[in-house]
């Protein structure tokens, strides 16, 4: 199981973000938030959450064993008893959806909410959307930078923008 | 103790001393009486400003506020930037969405409260408890979009955002805004241009803190059945799809589509000006602010033609109507590069479609001649030159000098014959709606507290459904109701910028929901008359500031058009105002609100309102 997007559909507005930190924290802030929303001039916003990587290199990057394979749901799970916060993780996962906690010095990423994603839930446009799916859902583990160029073209944006005199 | 909602600290910033304070909020001011956003901002001006002052001098004010909600789950929420205005010498506050609101509310602040003027050109960098005033000479001079990839380059951060002025800012054309990213502007009454004269070219937030909620279990609830009830509403939905441009159909038909410097209200090229032709030809995606479901902005491409190039969101419906019909230019393709320099070069796109259209209308009325335009042939529905004044405004080059001083002096500089068509009220030039066919929205205009101003109360939809809010028929044409109506618009409009949330989301949302959300957010008890009456307290804050700054009843008035040249086609041909009816509604609106014949606050409104202890000699 994993969010997966579809970035032609996000408008930026962040409502995964705010409520994402909500649920999961008891208050408001990108900070806290597992799933982060970038925007790219002109106007390409990318969500960046995690793909739950079935070849996952956080698990292989944890000197800890802080990071899992939950059995049954297939999602990658971090313990926080393991969890030394090294950041080893962060800088191994392709596209940047683990973070370090602002408050304790762990990393946390998407759980999915146990298993009902509020993101999912609250996204005005269904642009989030929950799949389980039999291939390795790490194609989805990429940079926001990646992305944005791939819906630049996508778009057919043109390589020269105009401007003034 | 504020308990949620709020982040408890407002940050003022003294450019001239280069002090920097912090004030909890709740020091600061009342939050039961004012709630935050515009209650926020009027109470600032109205204590700390002094009386007279030069709207560009180092004692004006620029005020960043938020509000309890912004940057929550409620849905659609921005922030107010207010001032003395330069247009109108007026109190003037201006919405920007995108993210910016959220941005310092996560930094930690309910409102950042500048003041002085820098010598040198400076940006403000706010990144959560470390403020610093940043040296920016090598950022003036250039474009909104290029201050802000710079800027965020600089901090080596993609998610700071940038509130910037562009060269219309620095050269301090009046109705100069501020920019937010990239495609979203803090358009009227030129606040862009108040930064501008404190050498300010940006105002940079990162924060990295978070916002409380009070009681999560039941705002969530709140929230969310906020967020049904808008992706539930007919006029949300449609705005959805087809952002704000859907209007120009409707005001055409309605003859309310100021066309050719409001000489016609319906353009008969409005057609290829409209949400079905830009969703076929130029529309690529949706874009959102803040927590908003609806989704109005849509970003736009042009493919080829003499525009190509040309990426922008938008348009949204008061360009097409005020720089499109009301210049008489019918190709969207011109109007979208025409928007694309005003957002790049901060310029207000109403008040631009504004004074080129007076321009034009003085050019084929043969009070300007090519000597004056140097050369520009201003004859309506000429798209070049039209973009060519653009930057001539920005630059304050030639023509561009006198109109980037706005309709109303540019006129007064001119010839007494043009005042006549000089379409402002109390110098903020009119939004894209006729008000020969409205006798409400004429109203709206000439009470509205920045001036001519369509955001306040927007009757037009009760005169042509033909029925009040308390289910009276009424007609089109008359003045019944109309002073109940605008009086209760502009009570709940200001109730809503006090949190502050979006005018497109009010009406689907509705009082109710917004009054659970704050109380559930910020642990207030506030019941929905109480919230109403705060907007009317504020209301009549605006009203008793605009006062001391010498607004006088005389001031509550039209251009002469309204009243002697009558609608020349469409459905409501041969309409115009009458001034008796004008009259008439500004009595029973003045009455209605408790204030005496000349539109001053009574004593006993005034202390209704708990007022007093802010007004001396009450």
């Amino acid at each position: 199981m994993a969010v997966v997007v579809d970035y032609k559909l996000c408008t930026g507005c962040r409502l995964c973000e705010t409520i994402c930190s909500l649920v999961n924290e008891g208050k408001i802030s990108t900070a806290l938030s597992r799933i982060r929303v970038y925007s790219f001039s002109p106007g390409i916003d990318v969500p960046i959450v995690c793909a739950q990587c079935e070849k996952a290199s956080c698990i292989d990057a944890c000197p800890q064993n802080a990071l899992e394979k939950d059995e049954k749901t297939r999602i990658v799970i971090v313990n926080l008893e393991k969890c030394v916060g090294c950041g080893l993780c962060i800088e191994a996962c392709p596209s940047k959806a683990i973070f370090m906690h602002p408050e304790r010095n762990t990393v946390f990423k998407c759980e999915l909410c146990g298993g009902k994603p509020q993101c999912v839930e609250i996204c005005p446009v269904n642009a989030l959307s929950l799949v389980k799916v039999s291939f390795d859902t790490r194609i989805f583990a990429k940079k926001a930078e990646e992305i944005a160029e791939e819906m630049r073209e996508a778009f057919m944006l043109p390589r020269e923008e105009r401007s003034h005199a | 103790m504020l308990r949620g909602g709020y982040v408890g600290k407002i940050l003022k910033i003294d450019l001239t001393n280069e002090k920097i304070d912090i004030i909890r909020t709740e020091n600061y001011f009342d939050v039961n009486l004012f709630i935050g956003g515009k209650g926020l901002a009027a109470y600032t001006l109205w204590k700390e400003l002094n009386m007279g002052i030069d709207p560009f001098s180092e004692n004006n004010l620029l005020v960043f506020a938020t509000g309890p909600l912004t940057g929550t789950l409620c849905p659609g929420t921005r922030v107010c930037i207010a001032t003395k205005s330069p247009l109108t010498g007026l109190f003037c506050d201006s919405y920007v969405g995108g993210h910016l609101g959220a941005e310092i509310k996560m930094a930690g602040y309910d409102a950042v409260i500048i003041s002085g003027k820098s010598e040198k050109p400076v940006y403000i960098w706010i990144h959560d408890e470390n403020v610093e005033i940043c040296n920016a000479e090598n950022l003036w001079g250039l474009d909104t979009f290029r201050i802000e990839e710079m800027i965020r380059k600089e901090k080596g951060d993609m998610t700071v955002r940038v509130a910037c002025i562009g060269p219309a800012g620095e050269k301090l054309v009046r109705f100069a805004h501020v920019n937010v990213d990239r495609y979203r502007q803090a358009g009227r009454g030129g606040t862009g241009a108040v930064m501008g004269s404190k050498n300010l070219k940006a105002l940079a937030v990162k924060g990295t803190g978070a916002i409380p909620i009070y009681n999560v279990e039941e705002f969530m609830e709140k929230a969310k059945e906020a967020h049904r009830a808008v992706l539930e509403n007919e006029t949300a939905k449609a705005r959805k799809r087809w952002g704000t441009a859907r209007t120009i159909i409707f005001t055409a038909d309605q003859d309310l589509l100021p066309t050719r410097n409001f000489r016609e209200a319906t353009f008969e090229a409005a057609e290829n000006l409209s949400a079905e032709v830009l969703e076929k030809r130029f529309w690529i995606k949706h874009r959102a602010c803040h927590s908003c479901p609806i989704n109005c902005g849509k970003l736009g491409v042009v493919r080829s033609g003499r525009y190509a190039g040309t990426v922008v969101e938008g348009i949204e419906y008061e360009t097409l109507a005020l720089i499109g019909a009301n210049c008489g230019i019918g190709n969207y393709e011109a109007v979208a590069y025409a928007n694309l320099l005003c957002d790049m070069l901060g310029l207000d796109t109403i008040s631009t479609g504004n004074v080129i259209a007076f321009a034009m209308e003085c050019y084929e009325e043969g009070i300007l001649t090519e000597k004056e335009t140097e050369g520009l042939k201003l004859n309506f529905g000429n798209e070049e030159s039209a973009i060519r004044l653009i930057e001539k405004i920005a630059r304050r080059e030639g023509l561009g000098n006198l109109l980037a001083e706005g309709v109303k002096r540019a006129s007064e500089k001119l010839n007494s014959r043009c005042r006549r068509f000089a379409m402002h009220v109390k110098g903020l030039e009119l939004p894209g709606y006729d008000v020969r066919a409205s006798p409400g929205m004429s109203l709206a205009y000439v009470t509205a507290d920045r001036g001519g101003c369509h955001t306040r109360s927007w009757p037009i939809s009760y005169e042509i459904s033909g029925k009040a809010p308390d289910g009276t028929v009424i007609d089109r044409y008359s003045t019944e109701k109309r002073a109940c109506i605008v009086k209760r618009q502009q009570d709940e409009t200001t109730a809503c910028d006090t949190l502050v949330a979006c005018w497109f989301l009010k009406t689907a949302v509705g009082n109710e929901r917004y009054v659970g959300m704050l109380n559930a957010a910020a642990g207030m008890k506030l019941t929905v008359e109480e919230f109403l009456a705060v907007g009317e307290r504020i209301w009549n804050l605006t009203r008793l500031f605009n006062i001391r700054e010498g607004l006088r009843k005389e001031d509550e008035n039209l251009p002469d058009r309204a009243f002697e040249d009558p609608i020349p086609s469409g459905i409501a041909k041969g309409r115009k105002l009458e001034k008796s009816q004008l009259e008439h509604m500004l009595r029973e609106y003045y009455a209605n609100r408790g204030w005496d014949e000349n539109g001053i606050p009574r004593r006993e409104k005034i202390k209704q309102l708990k007022l007093d202890s802010l007004v001396p000699g009450v």
